[in-house]
């Protein structure tokens, strides 16, 4: 007689492995479902650029903290508007359609003046004695509209300091956005006249305005093409008389120059080009950077808002345009940085000799720490070495050096333009302050 | 049996038990999304594609893909091109991973890597999309400053992709070969009706050629052209890809209703994305919002949203005309006709004109009524002139000639219509009055020394 037992077990057994083979595949895919993965797939490096720190000895400011709209300050310089000794900022602030005076006080506090209004997308503010009174005034250039726009909104007003207020004239209007305006005596008649650079969108051109005296300008066209940015006035061939030189951007990445041949003429000439569409010039900015008397040229390039996420590229950062004499001028490239949005001259370590500071708009801000604010020391031979001097603010647009606090070296302003996100810790206008220390 | 049985049993638990732990060890090595910094997006976005994030856990290549595209769509590059190179991986013949892939590396300034994935896509298909991988390994080879090889891509893009042809055209100029050139040009002309990139290209022809008459005229046609040839794709591409999430989603739908007419339904659309994510994404929609609202007969709406953005309201003309037309459709028409006569002072609008003269009109005074009538003129006659409306342009400058008789832009733009119709001795004749009225209008003075004699 078999055993009951005996006969129970093999059958539990085989029971027990059948609810075993049937849970196994439950419990398995189970744990199969709530295992993350854990791979992760090779990418390549940020093109964020970020450099060794500068070992200047600045104190930066922030003259806006947090504001609760992020800030577009599309232009801001260091000057003596009121011509007290004491060096002023001036700032577009293309948001609310405004210039405004930041006037240093005797603590080197700032007092916020605004001092022109119902200006739509102000680009620049050239501060000069445009009537030739003894005062300072202020052109100012006005886009119209910030974002890209090929409509004929633009215009140059300018704003005549009458003492107690700026008294606003339009100059030129019927015209597409303008971005920036010089002022020069191009006809050598003794008044001012203005380079104005009508950038457009699609279509623009270069103009210079006559000053016909009584509040007369006269227009003349010098260039058709889009997107020209500045318009630096200088006497680049040493001739005696001032010439213009254009950074043409858009698709055509080009800097001109307009030889002034007397009586009104001038002649077009080409002086740098690059093939690469995507360049990105964002700027043109005079200054005699190897001492040697006569004007250079420093090309910002990294501009490249023709999409909405731009991103740094390898061949962003500065060109040195050194003037070889005789329209000769040799490009040399000084710096990489990702973003490169505007550029100014200065001696910021107090060797005697110009150095470089570049603004970022589009460095890769993303991951923390990348440049937003460089300078580039000059050893004197024009050899640049690039330092950081800071990656806040972000979203840098305009860049000025000049002694603000009165110490014999030069100090630094910037401005940011937030169009793009991030939109964190937004700031306006930031200062950096040489405290006078040697690096 | 049982002993059977139970080795069976035994033997199916062995081989579930392998086959489970492969799961497990296949499913753990699985890479996961590329990590992104999503708080700089708009929370809608953001919250779809950390959907897409998690959809890749399956490896499959259709969620690297989808992935991939997305991250490139909003500026996250390397993570972009890692997903890319996934899909690319998993499914070597997918042209839609290939050219992400390639355009990814493109955005990340690898050029020679990104060169040999467009190549790859080239492969893989015909038409269009090949001319448009050649067209990129061109621009590709032009950044890289290498006029040849550049134009070695562009032609093997063919004469039907216009973009190649302008940058082909381009190249001839830089390359002073302006006679092939102007064939290029031609053949664009042909193709495109007044394009204003092939009119700026025109202009850089004639100016190498020294030919200020014809560089005039190009200008010229320049200036009262419509169409605008797309010379990069990043649009076309990418506005697709961010159509499908979150903030952008919402706007497609909203344009979608308004290109079928249903305006109300459309207003609602955009009233909800207003209010949905932060100000700093959607402020650019703004004005396009209260547009619909006033095309949808919701004036109340319409002020709602402009009052909600007034704080941070852009200062453009545009919004300002806007904001007098939501108080004019309410019948707050004082405020309204100081809102327009603001605006105007900023920027000239023909319609504002219209819209204040029946204003001025309904608050007795008709005497303004009559004298904006004749600015609407004006600004219309402008504006048909730059639409390349030109009999429309006609009619309305004379009125406005014939009315503002002190004034030298109506002569001016008259002037500008003739040239443009090659009516040189008509064209003569206004720019002429013109200087008489404004003897320092440099424009009609460059005109005249333009004009064929």
């Amino acid at each position: 007689m078999p055993d009951l037992n005996t006969r129970r077990i093999p059958f539990f057994g085989v029971l027990r492995l059948g609810i075993a083979a049937v849970l196994l595949p439950v419990a398995l895919f189970a744990a199969w479902a709530a295992c993350p993965g854990q791979g992760h797939l090779d990418q390549l490096p940020s093109n964020g650029t970020s450099h060794p720190l500068s070992r200047l000895s600045l104190h930066k400011q922030n003259l806006e903290t947090a504001p609760d709209i992020p800030p577009w300050v599309t232009n801001v310089q260091i000057v003596d508007l009121n011509q007290d000794g004491r060096k002023d900022l001036v700032a577009c602030d293309a948001r609310f359609g405004r210039v405004i005076w930041y006037r240093q006080e005797t603590d080197e506090s700032w007092h916020e003046e605004v001092i022109g209004t119902d200006l739509p997308g102000p680009a620049h503010a050239t501060v000069v004695d445009l009537d030739g009174d003894g005062d300072t005034d202020v052109v100012v250039s006005v886009l119209g509209r910030v974002s890209p726009s090929d409509d004929v909104i633009g215009s140059v007003v300018w704003l005549e300091n009458v003492g107690v207020r700026f008294a606003p004239h339009t100059l030129l209007t019927d015209v597409r956005r303008v971005a920036d305006a010089q002022a020069g005596d191009l006809d050598g008649d003794g008044d001012l006249d203005l380079a104005v650079a009508v950038f457009g969108y699609a279509r623009g051109e270069i103009l210079w305005l006559e000053n016909r005296g009584h509040e007369r300008w006269r227009s003349h066209q010098l260039f058709v093409a889009a997107g020209t940015i500045h318009v630096p006035l200088a006497d680049y061939d040493g001739d005696g008389d001032l010439d213009i030189a254009a950074v043409v951007s858009q698709d055509d990445e080009e800097v001109w120059a307009f030889e002034n041949l007397g009586a009104g003429r001038f002649e077009p000439r080409l002086l740098f080009r690059s093939l690469n569409p995507d360049l990105g010039s964002a700027g043109l900015v005079r200054a005699d950077l190897d001492g040697d008397g006569d004007q250079d040229l420093i090309l910002p390039v990294g501009d490249n808002l023709e999409d909405l996420y731009s991103y740094p590229q390898t061949y962003h950062g500065c060109v040195w345009l050194e003037n070889r004499g005789h329209w000769t001028f040799e490009a040399h490239r000084i710096a990489n940085l990702g973003g490169t949005y505007a550029a100014a001259a200065g001696d910021l370590d107090g060797d005697g000799d110009q150095d470089v500071v570049l603004v970022s708009m589009f460095n890769d801000w993303d991951e923390p720490g990348h440049a937003s604010l460089v300078y580039l020391e000059n050893d004197g031979h024009q050899n640049f070495t690039t330092w950081q001097i800071d990656d806040q603010p972000t979203h840098l647009v305009s860049v000025g050096c000049g002694d603000l606090n009165g110490d014999g070296r030069d100090d630094i302003v910037a401005g940011a333009m937030y169009v793009a996100p991030p939109f964190d810790n937004p700031v306006g206008i930031a200062v950096w302050k040489s405290d006078g220390k040697r690096p | 049996m049982n002993s059977r049985l139970r080795l069976a049993f035994a033997a199916l638990l062995v081989v579930e038990l392998a086959l489970g732990l492969g799961a497990i060890r296949w499913r753990l090595s699985v890479a996961v999304a590329p990590a992104v910094n999503l708080g700089r997006l708009p929370a809608s976005t953001a919250a779809d594609v950390r959907r897409l994030q998690q959809r890749v856990g399956t490896d499959r290549p259709a969620a690297w893909l989808e992935l991939g595209e997305a991250y490139l769509a909003y500026g996250y590059f390397p993570q972009a091109e890692a997903c890319l190179r996934r899909a690319a991986n998993l499914t070597p013949h997918s042209f839609a991973a290939v050219y992400g892939h390639a355009y990814s590396l493109d955005r990340l300034c690898r050029l020679p890597e990104a060169e040999i994935r467009f190549r790859t896509a080239v492969a893989m298909t015909n038409g269009k999309a090949a001319s448009n991988c050649w067209y990129h390994i061109g621009l590709n080879h032009l950044r890289r400053e290498d006029a040849p090889q550049a134009e070695q891509a562009f032609l093997r893009a063919g004469d039907r992709h216009a973009p190649a042809v302008h940058a082909r055209a381009r190249l001839l100029i830089r390359s002073d070969r302006n006679d092939e050139a102007l064939v290029q040009i031609e053949a664009l002309r042909r193709e495109l009706t007044l394009d204003i990139q092939t009119e700026m290209l025109a202009v850089q022809a004639m100016r190498a050629l020294k030919n200020p008459v014809e560089l005039a005229r190009a200008a010229e046609r320049a200036d009262r052209s419509q169409e605008r040839l797309r010379l990069s794709d990043h649009w076309e591409y990418l506005h697709p890809i961010r159509s499908r999430y979150g903030l952008m989603a919402q706007y497609s739908r909203a344009r979608a209703l308004t290109e079928q007419g249903k305006f109300p339904e459309a207003a609602q659309v955009f009233q909800s994305m207003l209010n949905s994510d932060a100000p700093e994404y959607s402020e650019g929609m703004f004005e396009q919002g209260v547009r619909l609202c006033l095309r949808a007969r919701q004036s109340d709406d319409a002020l709602d949203v402009l009052s909600r953005f007034q704080k941070r309201m852009l200062l453009t003309p545009s919004a300002l005309h806007l904001w007098g037309d939501a108080l004019g459709s309410v019948g707050r028409l004082d405020e309204a006709i100081k809102t327009w006569e603001y605006a105007n002072r900023l920027l000239p609008d023909g319609q504002s004109y219209r819209s204040l003269s029946a204003a001025h009109a309904r608050v007795g005074n008709p005497s303004q009524a009559e004298r904006d009538l004749d600015l609407a003129a004006l600004f219309q006659g402008i504006g048909a002139y730059r639409d390349n409306e030109l009999e429309a342009a006609l009619t309305e400058l004379e009125r406005a000639q014939r009315a503002l008789k002190d004034d030298a832009r109506p002569s001016f733009y008259l002037g500008e219509t003739h040239f443009a119709l090659s009516q040189y001795d008509k064209a003569r004749a206004a720019y002429q009055r013109c200087i008489d009225l404004d003897p320092d209008h440099g424009r009609a003075l460059e005109r005249l020394d333009q004009l064929p004699k």
